[in-house]
């Protein structure tokens, strides 16, 4: 075999060595998520989440505030709509306590509407006196009858 | 040779094929699905179990983030959570699944002690009302719209505390096909 020959292959086989062992892969059990242009976490308690690239530029979570209701956390961050579109969108909001495990509070997509430039909070607040940190998921609206109109079904 | 018979039978099959690309489908053999519970879905303008969800958890966080009850601290009074009434148009609403969703959010709050209708030991009441407007279009358009109210009273009778939530359903024309 050439030299040449022999480097490439070697080159190529170190390459796919590598690619087996990229600890980044497909998940990874040791990080809270993987960083997004649709996830905020610059609060350690308030995690920000857009349920779509699309919604990127166009609606702003901002100031994320935390309180407390008697024993109970307490959590409002503010929508805003940077465009001069009406939006109809869903919000979630789901608790954990400090070591990270949810709450199980059964919780449920609340519809709001952001009309052009609009600034409007969304608030929660928390099951359990063991609520720490939350997360919330604003998304476009998505139910079942969404998807049949999108995918109607032809038999 | 020609090739443009081949060619054409090629581009339908690709044509076809594309037709059949992994639709998105909910129950194929009785059109029944499991759909994810904290999902919107209605069939009809009418209050679901997210529904109920919403308002009694959107009420009871408006009273549990009163200046009155964060004034309680540490505190824990004696309340009874009187029965729900239904004031609506509808009598077919489950009022214990509303009820069940306010006692579960005020159990797991800490913050007060619920206690049996028939107590005779208690500080507070809280009175609660579900009541509904409707209103008609053309071509089956509705509009509906709830309110679930809670007003809190002292043994004297005194009015601590009123807290309401609404929640709307608009219902589309009828399809003409």
């Amino acid at each position: 075999m050439k030299p040449k020959t022999s480097i490439a292959l070697a080159a190529l086989l170190a390459a796919f060595v590598t690619g087996c062992n990229d600890s980044a892969g497909v998940s990874n059990p040791n990080i809270r998520h993987y960083q997004q242009s649709t996830i905020n976490n610059a609060n350690p308690r308030v995690r920000l989440v857009l349920g779509s690239e699309r919604l990127v530029g166009k609606i702003a979570l901002v100031d994320a505030r935390l309180g407390t209701a008697g024993a109970l956390p307490r959590v409002e961050v503010s929508a805003q709509n940077l465009t001069d579109h009406r939006y109809t969108l869903e919000y979630m909001y789901t608790w954990e306590d400090q070591q990270g495990f949810a709450i199980n509070d059964n919780p449920v997509w609340r519809r709001f509407v952001l009309g052009p430039r609009e600034i409007k909070s969304l608030r929660s607040v928390g099951k359990s006196p063991d609520a720490y940190s939350v997360t919330l998921t604003v998304r476009l609206p998505d139910d079942i009858f969404i998807h049949q109109e999108q995918t109607p079904d032809k038999r | 040779m020609n090739t443009r018979p081949t060619f054409a039978i090629a581009c339908a099959a690709a044509i076809l094929a594309g037709c059949q690309s992994n639709p998105v489908s909910f129950g194929k053999q009785a059109n029944v699905a499991v759909v994810d519970s904290s999902s919107r879905a209605h069939l009809q303008a009418e209050l679901t179990m997210a529904d109920y969800t919403e308002l009694a958890e959107m009420v009871t966080n408006k009273m549990l983030s009163s200046r009155f009850v964060k004034s309680w601290g540490k505190r824990k009074p004696r309340l009874i959570l009187a029965k729900l009434r239904n004031n609506t148009d509808n009598e077919n609403i489950r009022m214990a699944d509303i009820y069940d969703r306010i006692t579960e959010t005020l159990l797991n709050s800490e913050t007060v002690r619920l206690v049996d209708r028939s107590a005779t030991s208690f500080d507070y009441v809280v009175r609660s009302e579900l009541s509904s407007n409707r209103q008609y279009g053309a071509d089956g358009q509705e509009l509906v719209g709830y309110k679930l109210e809670l007003k809190m009273f002292t043994i004297d009778g005194e009015m601590k505390g009123q807290w309401s939530g609404t929640l709307t359903l608009a219902k589309g024309k009828k399809s003409f096909f």
